[in-house]
């Protein structure tokens, strides 16, 4: 049987800051999670969007700017779904962004998996450091979804 | 995937960044013979971290294939030793966390990652 989580759902996706336009990002927002109803589940999700500075991300070596989605999703979801979620995703996305393949990763990961991923910059933290962090946090995503019209935030603070 | 992030207080100069990067890239493939276009290195900044750490390095690697316990540790060690040797640091002030993430959950280039160890052979039977 399913296990379902009662908390809301979350899609992580990691950006350059400024690499998309808002209106990119309310398409994919949009199709990301109209995709996630179709797919995985009918549970409500919330996309929170990760800016990252361009010169702070290296692939292969070199500066980059790949985007990582991370999606959460039920405990035993089955390979099919998750498949069938990356393909579409990967469609949507690259029309959209006109990014190339190799620019993307994504990965669907259960809730227990997903948790640890969410909470482990916090958990790395000083007292002081983690108040801080918590604090611009929400400050930056409220900000964010008053302003923009969707939750994002800094991931350097 | 690998994804690591590089948490710190401070921010790193563009040299400390690449050479970090260079570092990560290079243990990494060295010790799981994983090709580096896969290897993503992101740095933040403006973390007070733990017990007076200067730098924590968070891995998301894919578990299965041939990632042994024994390997697991020793790309651990390598990856200390690379950037307390890269930042000319002790070994005290950098930190170490690995997230374990089943390869079949991971989509890249186009394609549902294969077991660790496996991608020359994927390669090979591509060409």
């Amino acid at each position: 049987m399913v296990k379902e989580n009662k908390t809301m759902k979350k899609i992580l996706i990691t950006a350059g800051e400024n690499q998309f336009s808002k209106k990119q990002i309310k398409s994919l927002e949009s199709l990301i999670i109209q995709n996630y109803k179709t797919y995985i589940s009918h549970e409500k999700v919330c996309v929170i969007w990760s800016r990252v500075q361009m010169d702070d991300v290296f692939r292969n070596y070199k500066k980059g700017q790949p985007s990582i989605l991370v999606i959460e999703c039920h405990e035993q979801l089955g390979q099919d779904q998750r498949v069938d979620m990356f393909k579409i995703c990967t469609h949507d996305w690259l029309r959209i962004t006109g990014q190339s393949i190799d620019q993307l990763v994504i990965s669907v990961l259960e809730t227990p998996v997903f948790s640890t991923l969410f909470q482990r910059n916090s958990k790395c933290l000083s007292v002081i450091g983690k108040s801080k962090y918590h604090l611009k946090l929400v400050l930056g995503l409220a900000w964010s979804r008053v302003s923009k019209g969707y939750y994002s935030f800094s991931s350097s603070i | 995937m690998p994804l690591y992030f590089i948490l710190s207080k401070s921010k790193f100069s563009s040299k400390e960044k690449e050479r970090l990067a260079k570092t990560i890239t290079d243990v990494h493939c060295a010790i799981t013979k994983a090709p580096s276009n896969y290897v993503t290195v992101i740095f933040l900044s403006g973390y007070r971290l733990k017990s007076r750490k200067k730098i924590m390095l968070l891995g998301n690697i894919r578990e299965g294939g041939n990632r042994t316990k024994e390997m697991i540790e020793q790309l651990g060690h390598g990856l200390l030793m690379g950037i307390v040797n890269t930042l000319h640091t002790a070994t005290h002030k950098v930190g170490l966390q690995f997230l374990k993430i089943p390869f079949l959950w991971v989509w890249e280039s186009g394609k549902v990652l294969p077991a660790p160890g496996q991608e020359p052979v994927q390669i090979a039977n591509l060409q």
